[in-house]
């Protein structure tokens, strides 16, 4: 694939969001909709100025409850993907359950996550937990089926144990799986927290999260507000896709295709 | 952890004991020192919750020998069945949902009235005025699906009117000077107001339909303390009074250092409609007074649920509430008397 010239590859984004603004500021005036309906670009960015001691304490509260959430994912999805990576049996009988997991809406269990974990920050955990748990798993899983059958062979042929096996090779391969699981479930922690928050949460910690700041700017009509709220929500969301890519980086870099070697 | 799950253990075997009609759960006699409670709102702090933070301010509930906890509430904050597994030993929300869980077997009882009358209501724009239930006639409103009140509208007061599921915000009706929408009298019309809006309240409470707001506890909690439950209620309704008619200020520092988006001029405009609408105090006139329960309202709500279908199956009085609590009308002493 042909490289994008770096200079485009920032203009070209500046232009397109530089139109955007332009064209709101056009809607706006020419609709004659009031702030509170269609709020500017600017008065979104004066309500993030005037409320950002709130966005930023809510916006920490939020990271609290996406980053349990998230490593629980993670840690969990592993280890299942563990199990279900070792046998057949485990992946025939468990599999259809994860899925089953996996389609039931959230937003159904809530109740019932309120009942079980309990209100606020234990309820949100749960909730981001169980958005970003799938995608590792499937990942994780599909990774560790999926290492080369030569390296397998080989391994095989120098009398490597199972668990050598699973350790030194399949494990290792299927960290750039891993890795993207990570990646699809850290854009969904963020999300999850903040839905976690609306559904289940509190005013913890004196603001709530940002799914608190929600309900608080919705009631109130600050809708300029509500916009800056959903623009932090997008912050944290990169946030942690930039960290989950750094870790990426970090294993990666050194071994994998999917980055630039010296050796190549 | 383990202490819940055993927790949720115990209350289900209570409840399945209870089921056989037997008594099971005597007081228990505990150490010297403060009883704790923990009590459980159903929504973010707010001024709807102001007697009990001015009760905890002010110190009433030590004075009674209560250490008490006020959990605050949310979205989907499961009052009922947090008071009924024990995560909360006594809770406040709407009479009718207490009535019609009760009738499901969920193991929690009435103990005092928080407010004479629920604070719902019908927002409206001043230039479409409702002076009645009536006037919604043909209307087109946003509200809750499947509250109890839309039954009684429909079915009792023999309104139509096209319903449209709320959504908790105010952006439609803003924007259309005809809409009517589901409020809290305590509430929304502040946020309308501010935006420069003529809008007015319609208290969906009238003779036909008068829902308490309730304070309960556990079952199991009351027949093992229920000492420190009539204390409970007498320090909460010395809270409400003394919220709704002195000075405000201390129990409005707890709710805005729990919740930093009360501003004190929504917190005053809260309770001036509290007081406007009577909502604690009740009508004298009738004989009500601030804690007041009369087996007579709710046996006239409970037949009411039941003839709107809400309740499929009667449920008696006695099992809804308990009257032992209930503080002395202020000018008369005993009620019981």
């Amino acid at each position: 694939m042909k490289k994008t010239p770096p200079v485009l590859a920032w203009t070209l984004p500046v232009v397109s969001g530089v139109l955007f603004v332009a064209l709101w500021y056009a809607v706006r005036s020419w609709s004659g909709l009031q702030s509170w309906i269609l709020p500017t670009p600017g008065e979104i960015v004066e309500a993030a100025w005037r409320e950002h001691d709130r966005l930023l304490r809510a916006a920490g509260n939020t990271m609290v409850g996406a980053l349990a959430g998230f490593v629980l994912a993670g840690a969990l999805g592993f280890a299942t993907a563990m199990l279900l990576g070792v046998s057949r049996a485990f992946r025939a009988g468990l599999y259809p359950w994860l899925l089953v997991l996996q389609m039931t809406p959230v937003i159904v269990l809530t109740p019932i996550i309120v009942l079980w974990a309990g209100p606020g920050l234990p309820g949100i955990i749960t909730v981001t937990w169980l958005i970003s748990f799938f995608p590792i798993v499937a990942n994780m899983t599909q990774g560790l089926l999926s290492t080369d059958m030569n390296h397998v062979a080989l391994f095989r042929m120098a009398n490597a144990s199972r668990l050598q096996e699973m350790l030194l090779l399949r494990v290792p391969s299927a960290m750039p799986y891993y890795l993207a699981g990570l990646r699809i479930a850290a854009t969904l922690a963020p999300i999850g927290a903040i839905f976690g928050e609306y559904m289940v949460g509190n005013s913890a910690g004196g603001s709530g999260g940002l799914g608190f700041l929600v309900y608080s700017y919705n009631t109130q009509i600050k809708i300029p507000a509500l916009f800056a709220t959903a623009l932090t929500s997008c912050l944290l969301g990169f946030i942690f896709v930039a960290a989950v890519s750094l870790l990426n980086w970090a294993v990666l870099h050194k071994w994998h295709d999917s980055y630039e070697r010296d050796d190549h | 952890m383990p202490n819940r799950f055993l927790s949720f253990a115990l209350v289900m075997v209570a409840v399945t004991l209870a089921g056989c009609g037997k008594k099971t759960a005597a007081p228990v006699v505990t150490a010297p020192g403060p009883v704790k409670i923990k009590f459980q709102t159903d929504w973010y702090p707010q001024p709807e919750h102001g007697g009990y933070y001015q009760a905890l301010a002010k110190g009433y509930y030590a004075a009674e020998g209560l250490d008490v906890e006020i959990l605050p509430g949310g979205p989907n904050a499961q009052v009922m069945t947090s008071v009924a597994v024990g995560r909360a030993d006594l809770g406040m929300t709407n009479g009718d949902d207490v009535i019609v869980a009760i009738a499901r077997g969920v193991p929690i009882r009435m103990v005092g009235a928080e407010m004479q009358r629920d604070p719902q209501g019908i927002l409206f724009h001043t230039e479409h005025p409702l002076q009645d239930l009536r006037d919604l006639q043909g209307r087109t409103l946003m509200a809750g699906a499947g509250s109890t009140w839309i039954e009684v509208l429909r079915k009792k007061v023999g309104v139509e009117f096209t319903l449209l599921p709320l959504v908790g915000d105010l952006a439609r009706f803003m924007n259309s000077k005809d809409f009517v929408q589901q409020c809290f009298v305590t509430n929304e019309p502040y946020f309308a107001k501010q935006r420069g809006a003529n809008v007015g309240a319609l208290l969906i409470a009238s003779d036909t339909y008068e829902p308490y707001r309730v304070m309960f506890t556990g079952r199991l909690f009351l027949a093992q303390h229920p000492d420190a439950v009539g204390r409970f209620v007498r320090a909460s309704v010395r809270g409400w009074v003394d919220y709704l008619t002195g000075d405000p200020a201390p129990a409005n520092k707890l709710l805005a250092a729990k919740r930093d988006d009360l501003t004190p001029e929504f917190m005053a405009y809260s309770i001036k409609a509290m007081n406007e609408y009577k909502l604690v105090s009740g009508d004298p006139a009738k004989g009500e007074f601030a804690g007041q329960l009369t087996a007579a309202r709710l046996e006239k709500q409970i037949k009411l649920l039941q003839e709107v279908g809400v309740l499929d199956k009667p449920v008696a009085v006695e099992d809804v509430a308990t009257f032992a609590y209930i503080p002395h009308h202020p000018g008369r002493g005993d009620p019981n008397n």
